[in-house]
């Protein structure tokens, strides 16, 4: 379970302070499929991110799984990460030197699993997203649709409690945007909670609970109001 | 550790054009600095490293008052009957000391008896039996001559005049030829780690003795003194025929030709020096009244490590150039913490996606300094095989420089990394790149895990 009061996040660079999240007060059950919706620059990512603990905040507090976020460690903070969470980035930020199975054992390496249980989860999550036989190819090789993929089956491969996905389907197109909700909702299903931010409001409507994001500002909306939203 | 090494290995090859130049300007640092300090080191060699403290030159400056030494390696050798008093005392136990040498440089053509080598042109030295246990060199065959044949015709050879003259194989017993006179070897000692001739103190590392001979045998049979021989004004005229054939002149004239050595016990050093020095000043003092030790400086008693810092001081441009290289290694040490910045900033990217995938910051630090260790020993590697070749440039102008004149297997010595010394340096270089490379690392780890990944 996880639990936000009173959440903000303030940028400040020379210039300016960005009050990219305020007061954001939210709790997400175990199992859940949330989809959250907002107009660009509103604090999506900034959201997600603080949610899957790769950014600080400055006031409030974040309970995820009984443990007081705000008062851990880096060290602590890193294990978290590395096993609740699986985090599935806006660009795919796969990694160019290495090739498909390099990329998805890069953070089962960070915790510490022997070679033959990595090997065993990159194979299972590459059978999964439909790229088996490509492990030996470079992110460059393959298509944006199946660059998501790799994406998904390196957050997949830790076996996260939380799925986090930044516009996952973004850069695809219909046909392969469905295909990759499709394998998120099964995911799903099966038990992992699924965070997704998207601009799709079809894609959205699959969702269990919709939150939108507005200037920072966080609020539940019913299903049928979001046709109104669109972008 | 596998998987440290593995993520270390790959990060070593990001960026490689960057990796290239940080190996390729550590790489022009550590030769340089190995070569150089290589040379001073050897230079600064000593094979009695452990007694340089123990063994001293005893010298009673007979010379005249206004004579200039210029500098410590220039200390006149004992006169024949000062040599005499100072074995008298010694005998009689007015002086107390682990050891007293007497020796005196000579030279004569090797030869043996059935013609089966060249004959040998043997630069040597006439000793007595403490000479050896003083210079500690180990024997390859048979021994030091019995105390009975302190004049005997007797003869103990470096292994190289023995490989010369007998191939290697064991002499003892075998007789060598000296102006006519046979010889019978007693004994072969392998001087190969004595790089100075420091028992005449002139410190040749060109050439060292290729024979020793009883002094008794030397005295009587003329052998010639052609070492440093300074006499008196006086007998200036004489000096040739002292050198070459008048001895019995020679005993009683004002011309310092034997080089004493004393040894004192590591525990009573300092009773034993004061009690000789004690003793050298009464000496002076009494054959001050016949006329004797006019000099100002009227005995020197100088130790073995004195000497060899006279060397060090020699060595200006060894000197000039090992600062050079260490003024290059620091900047090769600058470049290297700017190439890293470089590197990581064309990274921070990975860093931050890594940190975001759940590595802690001691884990990014332990990938990073790996790699730092990667290239640091590639470099090192690398560093001394070219060492090696700065160092055979460097014996090559040598040998040039002496005209060859120098044994060649002698000077080289002078001229090669021994592995304690490549270890010592290697591991100081590994240290000190770390040192340096701790600022990039750490400013790496710094990454926060989302900051790159926007967008
Ligand atoms: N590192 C930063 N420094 C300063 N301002 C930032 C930083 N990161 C984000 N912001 C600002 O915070 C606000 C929220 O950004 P965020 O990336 O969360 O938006 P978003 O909803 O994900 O937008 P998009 O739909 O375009 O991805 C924006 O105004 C953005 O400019
Ligand atoms: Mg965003």
């Amino acid at each position: 379970m996880l639990k936000m009061n009173n959440i903000s996040k303030i940028y400040r660079t020379d210039l300016v302070e960005t009050h990219a999240l305020s007061g954001v007060n939210l709790t997400i059950e175990e199992g859940e499929f949330i989809a959250v919706t907002g107009p660009s620059g509103s604090g999506k990512t900034t959201f997600l991110n603080i949610t899957g603990l790769l950014e600080t905040f400055e006031e409030g507090q974040y309970i995820l799984d009984g443990e007081d976020v705000s008062q851990l460690q880096d060290k602590h903070l890193s294990r978290l990460r590395n096993e609740k969470i699986g985090f599935i980035f806006q660009g795919f930020n796969l990694i160019s030197d290495l090739n498909l199975y390099d990329n998805i054992e890069v953070p089962l390496i960070f915790r510490g699993l022997s070679k033959q249980t990595r090997k065993q989860r990159i194979e299972e999550s590459l059978e999964l997203v439909g790229l088996g036989s490509r492990a030996q190819h470079y992110p460059a090789q393959l298509s944006g649709g199946q660059q998501q993929r790799v994406a998904i089956a390196r957050a997949l491969a830790g076996k996260p409690r939380f799925l986090l996905a930044d516009e996952p389907t973004g850069n695809l197109d219909t046909m392969m945007a469905r295909q990759v909700m499709e394998l998120l909702q099964e995911i799903n299903r099966q038990g992992t909670t699924l965070i997704m931010v998207t601009h799709d409001n079809e894609l959205a409507q699959r969702a269990h609970r919709n939150i939108q994001i507005l200037d920072g500002q966080l609020s539940d909306i019913a299903k049928s109001q979001l046709t109104d939203l669109a972008v | 550790m596998n998987d440290l090494i593995h993520l270390a290995w790959q990060g070593f090859k990001q960026k490689s054009k960057l990796t290239t130049l940080m190996v390729a300007n550590l790489v022009i640092g550590i030769t340089l600095l190995l070569t150089m300090s290589t040379i001073i080191s050897q230079s600064g060699h000593s094979a009695l490293s452990h007694k340089l403290e123990q063994l001293h030159h005893v010298s009673l400056n007979f010379m005249d008052a206004e004579f200039d030494r210029r500098h410590a390696l220039r200390t006149p050798p004992m006169t024949y009957r000062d040599a005499q008093a100072l074995t008298l005392a010694y005998k009689q136990g007015d002086i107390d000391l682990e050891g007293l040498s007497f020796s005196y440089t000579t030279s004569f053509v090797l030869d043996v008896a059935d013609k089966s080598a060249r004959p040998l042109d043997a630069t040597s030295s006439a000793v007595d039996r403490a000479f050896f246990s003083m210079m500690q060199t180990p024997f390859i065959y048979g021994n030091v001559w019995d105390e009975s044949m302190h004049d005997a015709a007797v003869i103990v050879l470096d292994k190289k005049a023995n490989d010369h003259l007998f191939a290697g194989q064991n002499s003892v017993g075998n007789l060598v030829v000296i102006n006519n006179q046979q010889l019978a070897v007693v004994g072969v000692i392998d001087l190969s780690n004595h790089t100075y001739r420091f028992q005449n103190i002139s410190f040749s590392n060109r050439e060292n003795d290729l024979a020793f001979v009883p002094l008794g045998y030397a005295t009587n049979h003329n052998l010639p003194r052609v070492g440093y021989m300074p006499c008196m004004t006086k007998e200036e005229s004489s000096r040739t025929g002292y050198r070459q054939y008048n001895m019995s002149g020679l005993k009683t004239a004002e011309c310092g030709f034997i080089h004493t050595w004393a040894e004192v016990s590591p525990t009573q050093s300092e009773e034993q020096l004061g009690n000789l020095t004690l003793w050298l000043r009464n000496y002076t003092q009494q054959q001050n009244d016949q006329g004797r030790f006019t000099h100002t400086e009227p005995y020197y008693l100088q130790s073995l490590k004195l000497l060899h810092d006279t060397i060090y001081d020699f060595m200006d441009w060894e000197r000039v150039y090992l600062n050079f290289a260490y003024l290059l290694f620091a900047i090769t040490l600058v470049n290297t913490v700017g190439i890293l910045l470089a590197k990581n900033q064309h990274r921070a990217k990975l860093v931050s996606l890594y940190r975001a995938l759940g590595a802690n910051r001691a884990y990014i630090i332990k990938i990073q300094v790996l790699e730092l260790l990667i290239s640091a020993t590639l470099a090192i590697l690398l560093g001394v095989v070219g060492a090696q070749l700065g160092l055979y440039v460097m014996y090559l102008l040598a040998l040039y420089q002496m005209d060859y004149v120098g044994v060649a297997e002698q000077v080289q010595k002078l001229y090669s990394m021994d592995l304690f010394f490549a270890l010592k340096a290697a591991g100081a270089i590994y240290l000190t790149i770390l040192v340096a490379g701790l600022f990039p690392i750490i400013k790496a780890s710094r990454i926060a895990p989302a900051s790159q990944l926007r967008g």
